[in-house]
């Protein structure tokens, strides 16, 4: 397979092959992406994914065996450079901040309009991460919750910046981007930025976290 | 608008005291909203009355269903159908719908424009076309008349004589109807003259017409001119009008000498000069009527309509483009203008009277001074009204003002309370400030017993109370802010506080009640002992609530109050009239007491809108009383915007039940002719459609309908304002079908309308053919009934592995419809969506246009399964899901709409447990609540609310739009229901609350205890918690 340089390197992992087969058609069909690997679950992605070095990781949620979650996981500190977006059916935010925090940077309604999948990989590849509202607040409270806890030693977890603090209020506020950005006075481009250091902060810490609980016990 | 006052009788007045006054009032320039430097027998600050007339203007047009915006001529029948004439034939008016009779559908309505619409004393009516025909509609039959005889083009109108002769103006001449042809009077011989107008003098039974330049006299022998115009001016083409002194009024279309157009016709046949107030141009005037009111009624070119009161007070009434062409009374008193472009208009006199004040800023309390007029203050100011005449008092940089029945006049000022005593006439003079309230205490109400004392409630001072000499805190420091102060029969003092906390004074101590609950801890901002002794109270949030055995009854918004805040309650007869946030409500005492917690709607409950004469539709609630019941028998309602006035006794007065008509039968989409009101059906008849109707004029859109089948429906159908009943394949039989109609209040009654209905069987529909088929349905029933049992018995055997059944089944149902569905629908996503994206060129718009519609259902469809999935998944069986749920669902919702959406949503939301139905029916009137929002509201900003407190989740979806407000309310009404109804089903509570300055929120509530696994045996702890289900 010849990949081109600008081309944006996507890979499926889902156990539906039929759906997996239709985005891969739409990936490779639209100019600037390439499916560059297709996985039917979990293990078979642990294997194979790394070795296809993908721009943007599209990964089921729930799937047979090993779900996309502990996937991300295990790949994310393998691939550094590979950006996780989690798929789901339907609305379940509560799993969507779980593989968040286990390294995806977005996520993605597997009922979105093709057009809308697109522009999401896009998105994501260039450095951008979507947050709801909900997300938001959990990470607001992620953030929070972890200084009034009394921990053994006071490790160094990172911290949301001030700028990042307010972003990510404004957004459990339901405020939109563009609102955001005007209120900010900083650019739409500039939010999403924030909101990728947010996520990368969001996963630093819960892997110290868990150290420290570790070691705590 | 301008209006005048003139202190004498229009009907004697006089030229030069009318030069005068004008001149006057020319001096004054443009009407000053109010005059400072006028000054009448010593009051202060007087101005020129305004508001006077209450008459509520309406307009009908093509939109509304009539078939040009012309209307030439109107006429009324008895049965109270407003016809109307225009260039395209007949229209009938019930109040509500138009139905037309045009040449081409009803061969008997005179082809061309209808100019002359006439009903006589025996209710027959009469109707002349520009084209010379003329036709007769006698019991619902129309008859043409014979016009051969004569040349009677040009028919303009109709006259009955004492006799009851009809006659006819044409331009062809004068003529008479004589059984069925029209005719010339041979005893009036001579050459004819044209006519426009023709009139009786009811006095001397004699037939005047005019045209143009004359007035001419018909008697036996001849005809005399009695009125000639100066050449260069006309008298206008129709121009008789009769009046109701008996005699007639003839107006030219030009002015004389003296500027008049209208003249007084005397019995001797001299004419008098009628002059008017104001300037009308030459030849400009439309139509005219003498009310029965003694009101003059004059349409002027560009300028609409003017009334001229008995007492020369005058005022105009604009209306549309065009001009108006043709004035008519109706049996209930409304005017009614037909304009030449603008269609038809109704001049109503409202209910209400609006008092307009000078002040600046909300209405607060209003009484009554002992020494007669209303006392009432608006922003910072107070004003007395008596006569129709508002004043300012001295007394200001008060918020809230009360005239003791002592004369005396408190006024309540930032932090204090101010005490005047007054005789009435001249200037309120100040007997003291008190002191002894703190600054950040605030006088809310005042209330003043039947033994004098004189009571006032206060924010955070509990309640003060003075015996004339001094005044003093009553000594109860639990008592925080009180808003509302009563007494009851036996001279016990109550008052009602900010937490929803209830008192009662006896032998100068306070006890208070534990109402909290039936008032939900909102404040009772109303409270009224009604003459049964039953004690209401108004609240903030609760609606109107009282006493029904042990238990609360609370009567809220969804059941048909304009808003669940109550701020004023007073009782008259066996009404109680209530001024809420949402406006102005009567509704029936009785009706009230037999209400439980869980009945439906009120069927009686009237809330007053602009067609009443409202201008305002809230009512003002922050002080106490803003209701008055004065000696007269008026109530006076402190409104947000203005003062208004009403006579209780005048919405009974106005009352009466329609009558209703059945209008047509539709079989199979069919029309079915039917007399004698019985109709025969043919075997087949699947759809069976019967449309009614019932005129009323007034107030059509209260109106209410219930048609019942006999022999199908067991009760009423309620029908609201619908005007069909549909029945799908009616088995044969016989049956009488009723309807009936509700009378403004909502009370049924009268004769209504009925048909008989015969519908044939088929064969097979036949008493034979039923019996063996029923033998053997009987025989599989029994079948049925054994398997059934044994179904039963092993539902009874299987209840204990239910429950976990029951949840291991709904994560498989939900993976199910995930997996499987959800996938294939993904596909059916992704293909037309690729499809829309391949399917370019013209040729192909149209697939291109489906594929595209495919897509988007399926979209449709992938978020409904997302929501099903979610109410199925136990794995969301808890608060935080739904909090998520919720939220996520508004971000998508609101997204790509123009209102802002703001979140206040704790960040942390406990885990307790929910139920899928819980869950469910919470979201779907949430979502409810945000669909209503975006269609009806008109707002910029959602604010949506959730917070789980103690054992409470509560939501609140509010907006900053246009809150519950008259014109859509039976639109949202539905809307609101159905978030009532889901929230009760799941033991839940829906609150709509008007928010201020504007806007609306809706609370839903729902009981979730904090922890129900301590109450759930499955899971196997015992109950450490006493936290109860509901």
């Amino acid at each position: 397979m010849e990949a081109s340089a600008q081309s944006v390197r996507v890979t499926i992992t889902d156990d539906d092959s039929s759906f997996s087969e239709s985005l891969a058609l739409l990936v490779d069909g639209s100019p600037g992406f390439q499916c560059v690997g297709r996985f039917s679950d979990g293990e078979a992605a642990l294997a194979g994914l790394p070795d296809c070095k993908p721009d943007v990781a599209l990964m089921d949620i729930q799937m047979p065996g090993r779900n996309g979650i502990e996937c991300i996981r295990e790949l994310k500190p393998k691939l550094p450079l590979t950006q996780f977006v989690v798929l789901t059916s339907y609305t379940d935010d509560k799993r969507v901040f779980e593989s968040l925090k286990a390294g995806a940077t977005g996520y993605l309604l597997k009922r979105s309009a093709p057009v809308e999948i697109l522009q999401a990989i896009a998105e994501v590849q260039s450095g951008g991460s979507p947050m709801s509202g909900y997300i938001a607040r959990r990470v607001v409270e992620s953030f929070g919750s972890a200084s009034n806890e009394p921990t053994l030693e006071k490790p160094d977890l990172p911290k949301l910046s001030p700028r990042e603090e307010s972003v990510v209020l404004l957004l459990s506020k339901g405020y939109l981007y563009k609102e955001i950005a005007d209120e900010l006075s900083i650019g739409v481009e500039t939010v999403r930025t924030h909101l990728r250091r947010i996520y990368e902060k969001l996963q630093v810490r819960t892997r110290t976290e868990a150290v420290v609980k570790y070691l705590a016990r | 608008m301008g209006i005048v006052i003139f202190s004498f009788n229009f009907n004697l007045f006089r030229w030069r005291l009318l030069q005068v006054l004008f001149s006057a009032f020319a001096l004054l320039g443009p009407l000053p909203a109010y005059a400072e430097d006028v000054s009448f027998s010593g009051l202060t600050n007087p101005f020129p009355r305004e508001g006077r007339s209450n008459y509520v203007v309406r307009s009908w047009g093509q939109a509304d269903g009539l078939s040009r915006n012309a209307v030439h001529s109107i006429a009324q029948t008895p049965d109270g159908f407003l016809w109307l004439g225009t260039s395209a034939g007949l229209a009938r008016f019930d109040g509500s719908q138009f139905k037309i009779f045009s040449p081409y559908t009803t061969p008997s309505v005179p082809p061309g424009t209808i100019k002359g619409l006439f009903v006589d004393s025996r209710g027959r009516m009469w109707i002349g076309s520009l084209g010379g025909r003329i036709s007769m509609m006698e019991h619902g039959e129309l008859v043409e008349i014979d016009v051969s005889s004569v040349s009677a083009y040009g028919v303009l109108h109709f006259a009955e004589d004492n006799g009851g002769r009809i006659w006819v103006a044409a331009d062809g001449g004068l003529f008479y109807v004589d059984g069925r042809m029209l005719v010339n009077d041979p005893a009036k011989a001579g050459p004819n003259v044209r006519s426009a107008t023709v009139g009786i003098d009811s006095d001397s039974g004699d037939v005047y017409t005019c045209y143009w330049e004359s007035l001419v006299h018909w008697a036996e022998g001849g005809k005399t001119l009695v009125y000639t115009d100066q050449p260069q001016r006309r008298l206008m083409s129709q121009s008789i009008y009769p009046r109701k002194d008996g005699g007639l009024w003839f107006l030219s279309a030009s002015l004389d000498e003296n500027g008049a157009v209208a003249r007084l016709l005397e019995p001797d046949r001299a004419t008098t000069p009628q002059k008017w107030p104001f300037q009308i141009p030459q030849y400009s005037i439309g139509a005219f009527l003498e009310d029965r009111r003694r009101n003059l009624w004059i349409s002027v070119y560009d300028q609409g309509v003017y009334r001229v009161g008995p007492d020369g007070e005058y005022e105009q009434f604009k209306i549309g483009n065009g001009k108006v062409v043709a004035l008519f009374e109706d049996q209930d008193g409304s005017i009614w203008a037909g304009s030449s472009l603008s269609g038809l208009t109704r001049l109503k006199q409202g209910l209400f009277q609006n008092i307009s004040a000078p002040g600046s800023g909300q209405v607060g309390t209003v009484s009554e001074a002992p020494f007669g007029g209303i006392i009432f203050n608006q922003g910072s100011s107070s004003f007395r009204i008596q006569d129709g005449e508002v004043e300012r008092l001295n007394m200001s940089g008060l918020i809230a003002a009360y005239a003791s029945k002592a004369g005396h006049l408190w006024a309540a000022i930032p932090g204090g309370l101010n005490q005047y005593l007054w005789n009435g006439l001249d200037k309120p003079l100040t007997l003291g400030s008190v002191s002894t309230i703190q600054p950040a205490k605030q006088i809310r109400c005042f209330y003043e017993a039947e033994n004098g004392q004189m009571w006032f409630g206060s924010s955070y001072g509990g309640l003060l109370v003075s015996d004339g000499e001094s005044i003093r805190a009553f000594p109860e420091s639990r008592m925080q802010e009180i808003h509302s102060i009563t007494e009851d029969d036996r001279g016990t003092l109550w008052a009602g506080g900010h937490e929803g906390d209830l008192w009662y004074i006896r032998e100068g101590r306070a006890t208070r009640m534990d109402v909290k609950e039936g008032v939900g801890g909102r404040a009772i901002a109303a409270l009224h002992f009604d003459d049964q002794g039953v004690l209401w109270m108004g609240t903030r949030g609760k609606g109107l609530v009282f006493l029904k055995g042990d238990e609360f009854v609370a009567t809220r918004a969804v059941d048909g109050l304009p808003s669940d805040e109550v701020a004023g309650i007073v009782g008259v007869g066996a009404h109680l009239w209530l001024a809420t946030t949402g406006g102005i409500a009567r509704v029936n005492r009785d009706e009230l007491y037999s209400r439980t917690v869980s009945s439906g709607p009120l069927s009686e409950c009237l809330v007053f809108g602009p067609d009443d004469g409202l201008l305002d539709f809230s009512c003002s609630s922050l002080y106490s009383p803003n209701m008055h019941r004065a000696q007269d028998g008026r109530l006076w309602i402190s409104m947000v915007e203005n003062l208004v006035s009403v006579d209780p006794q005048e919405v009974t007065r106005r009352t009466k039940i329609p009558q209703v008509y059945i209008e047509e039968v539709r079989v199979n989409d069919e029309v079915a002719e039917f007399s004698e009101e019985a109709l025969l059906i043919p075997p087949g008849a699947t759809r069976l459609s019967i449309a009614y109707t019932a005129v009323m004029l007034e107030a059509p859109e209260r109106t209410r309908f219930q048609y019942r089948l006999d022999g199908l429906d067991t009760d009423w159908v309620e029908a609201w304002g619908q005007r069909t009943a549909n029945y799908n394949s009616p088995p044969p039989g016989d049956y009488l079908f009723r309807v009936r109609a509700s009378d403004s209040h909502g009370a049924w009654g009268g004769e209504g309308a009925t048909i008989k209905l015969s519908i044939d069987p088929h064969f097979y529909q036949t008493l034979l053919f039923k019996a063996s088929v029923g033998t053997l349905i009987g025989t599989i029933f029994g079948v049925l009934v054994w398997l059934a049992a044994r179904v039963k018995l092993s539902r009874k055997l299987a209840v204990l592995e239910r429950d976990n059944a029951v949840e291991k089944e709904r994560t498989r149902i939900a993976s199910e419809i995930h997996d499987k569905l959800g996938a294939q629908l993904t596909q059916i996503l992704f293909q037309s969506q690729s499809l829309t994206g391949r399917l370019g060129g013209e040729a192909d718009e149209q697939s291109a246009q489906q594929a595209s519609r495919v897509n988007s259902s399926a979209q449709e469809l992938a978020r409904g399964l997302d929501e099903v999935v979610w109410a199925t998944n136990p794995a969301m069986d808890n608060l935080e899901g739904l909090v998520a749920y919720i939220s996520g669902h508004a971000e998508e919702f609101f997204r790509h709409t123009p209102i802002r959406l703001r979140f206040d949503v704790p960040l942390v939301v406990d885990t307790r447990e929910m139920t899928s139905d819980v869950r469910h029916n919470f979201f779907l009137a949430a979502s409810e609540a945000m669909t209503n929002l975006l269609k009806h509201s008109q707002a910029s900003e959602a604010s949506i609310r959730m917070n789980a407190r103690g054992n409470e989740f509560v939501v609140e979806v509010s907006d900053d739009g246009v809150g519950l407000i008259s014109p859509n309310l039976r639109r949202s009404g539905n809307g609101l229901r159905n978030i009532s109804e889901r929230m009760r089903r799941i033991g839940g509570v829906a609150e709509f609350l008007p928010r201020q300055p504007r806007g609306l929120t809706v609370r839903l509530s729902v009981a979730v205890p904090a922890s129900l696994e301590a109450l759930s045996p499955k899971k196997g702890s015992s109950g450490e918690s006493s936290v109860s289900l509901d």
